[in-house]
């Protein structure tokens, strides 16, 4: 009898557990979805806080920099400006060029977008999920699914929409899929998201390659782009660069190996494309890339 | 409020900063691809320091809460962490549990073994796929920081149940 109730104290907590478990089976999928949403809005001050502390703690580091650093910088900024400004006029005679050719060949106007800047708040970068949360929620229009570039291009694409905050899985994320193009060629390829080693930056695979791509001989490997099919992303912005190719499992095709750029494990700010009902600015197209 | 009920709060404020804080590391640590995995310490504290029921309900909220911030089914975590908190619960009373050195060796144990339970849930599961080696890299991160974080972090939970007046006096005569 003493066995047999020190059997049964033994086994209360795996009984415990197991009530749990079978609990959390008939819980409504509604009530799960209400608590996971609750339990992340929780966090989300805290995650906003520790981000604004972050962004704050660097102002006050700039702020330790002599004069002198911030005038060469600021002399660096005007140069660069001052070749931005030569670039936009460009752009925009380029752009009403488009337009009017549009218009002669009876063409739907292309799609316009509001660039919606964001502060990175958390960086969550595990073996199994590549995300971050960002500081513009539902507050600023942030649409689920929207695509988010920064300086290096692609950065990911918003996966969920909170309040307050968003979280945008990374272009490195296993789960993430383009269809992208190699630079100079027309041929859409399917991309997804890469095993991501650690103190490395992060990777991605290609399929479906034309088999009769190669790579430059001692180049750094071939920019791939967005195609801009999928409806998600627009078409010309950077992926990675398509480091190594080798003959598919069926020698049909070709698989490919993609570089990402190292900055984007160091982002502090993104920007989020939303698409404007109104088209106004197209989207630009990245600096020598095809636009199919 | 009941002793039980105190003692969950302040198990879960303490998790709460763990969380904060790993967050912070893993926000970080993103610069070298690693991520922590807090689950060691968060299944040890509750299975050492706390009652079962305080600290079942702590863990599962805890796992709950990383659950909420990860692409994974809600529930994944705070499952992994509630049956490593089980087993550990279950075999406390053959443990030395008050001493500092075997609290870091339980929840070292506890960290490999709930992160590889996660791995296994995540594969079962088919929620996605990941390298062996970067596994292996994220463990021994983990791995060292929950030794190194450890004693700061028994002796949080130790003060928190303390202020509580919730510590683990009567349950530890039960026990032992």
């Amino acid at each position: 009898m003493r066995l047999l109730n020190q059997i049964s104290g033994q086994a209360r907590p795996f009984f415990t557990l197991g009530v749990v478990a079978l609990a959390w089976l008939v819980v409504p999928a509604f009530v799960k979805r209400f608590a996971r949403t609750a339990l992340f809005e929780a966090q989300a001050p805290a995650l906003v806080t520790a981000g604004k502390v972050r962004q704050l703690q660097e102002y006050w580091a700039l702020r330790s920099r002599s004069v002198n650093e911030l005038i060469a910088a600021g002399s660096d900024t005007a140069t660069a400006l001052a070749g931005y400004e030569l670039g936009v006029a460009r752009l925009e005679q380029v752009m009403d060029e488009n337009r009017r050719y549009r218009e002669l060949l009876n063409l739907r106007p292309l799609p316009g977008w509001r660039y919606q800047h964001a502060g990175v708040m958390t960086r969550d970068f595990s073996a199994w999920w590549q995300q971050l949360v960002i500081d513009k929620g539902s507050d600023y229009g942030i649409p689920l699914n929207a695509p988010v570039v920064s300086a290096d291009g692609v950065v990911g694409r918003v996966t969920e929409v909170h309040a307050h905050t968003a979280v945008v899985a990374l272009v490195g994320d296993p789960g993430v899929r383009l269809s992208v193009v190699v630079e100079g060629d027309l041929w859409p390829v399917s991309y997804t998201g890469g095993d991501n080693p650690a103190f490395g930056p992060a990777r991605g695979t290609v399929e479906y390659l034309r088999s009769d791509l190669t790579m430059e001989a001692g180049g750094r490997g071939r920019r791939l782009l967005t195609s801009g099919k999928g409806g998600v992303f627009p078409a010309g912005l950077p992926v990675g660069l398509l480091t190594r190719v080798e003959p598919s499992a069926d020698g049909i095709f070709q698989n490919g190996e993609v570089l990402l750029p190292s900055g984007l494990s160091t982002l502090d700010n993104v920007t989020v494309l939303v698409r404007d009902p109104a088209p106004a600015v197209p989207m630009l197209p990245a600096a020598g890339g095809s636009l199919p | 409020m009941s002793r039980a009920q105190r003692q969950t709060f302040a198990l879960l404020l303490g998790n709460a900063i763990l969380c904060l804080v790993v967050a912070q590391a893993n926000h970080g640590l993103a610069g070298w691809q690693l991520h922590l995995w807090p689950g060691g310490l968060l299944v040890a504290t509750a299975a050492l320091q706390a009652g079962p029921g305080a600290g079942t309900t702590a863990v599962f909220v805890a796992g709950l809460a990383l659950d909420a911030v990860a692409p994974v089914p809600f529930g994944t975590q705070a499952f992994v962490l509630l049956t490593g908190h089980t087993a550990l619960f279950s075999l406390r009373r053959r443990l030395a549990h008050k001493a500092t050195p075997v609290r870091v060796a339980v929840a070292g144990l506890a960290c490999g073994v709930t992160l590889l339970a996660f791995m296994i849930a995540v594969a079962v599961a088919g929620l996605g796929r990941a390298g062996v080696g970067r596994v292996l890299a994220d463990f021994v991160v983990s791995l060292g920081v929950t030794a190194l974080v450890a004693p700061w972090f028994f002796a949080l939970q130790g003060r928190l149940l303390d202020l509580a007046q919730a510590g683990l006096r009567a349950e530890e005569q039960w026990l032992d």
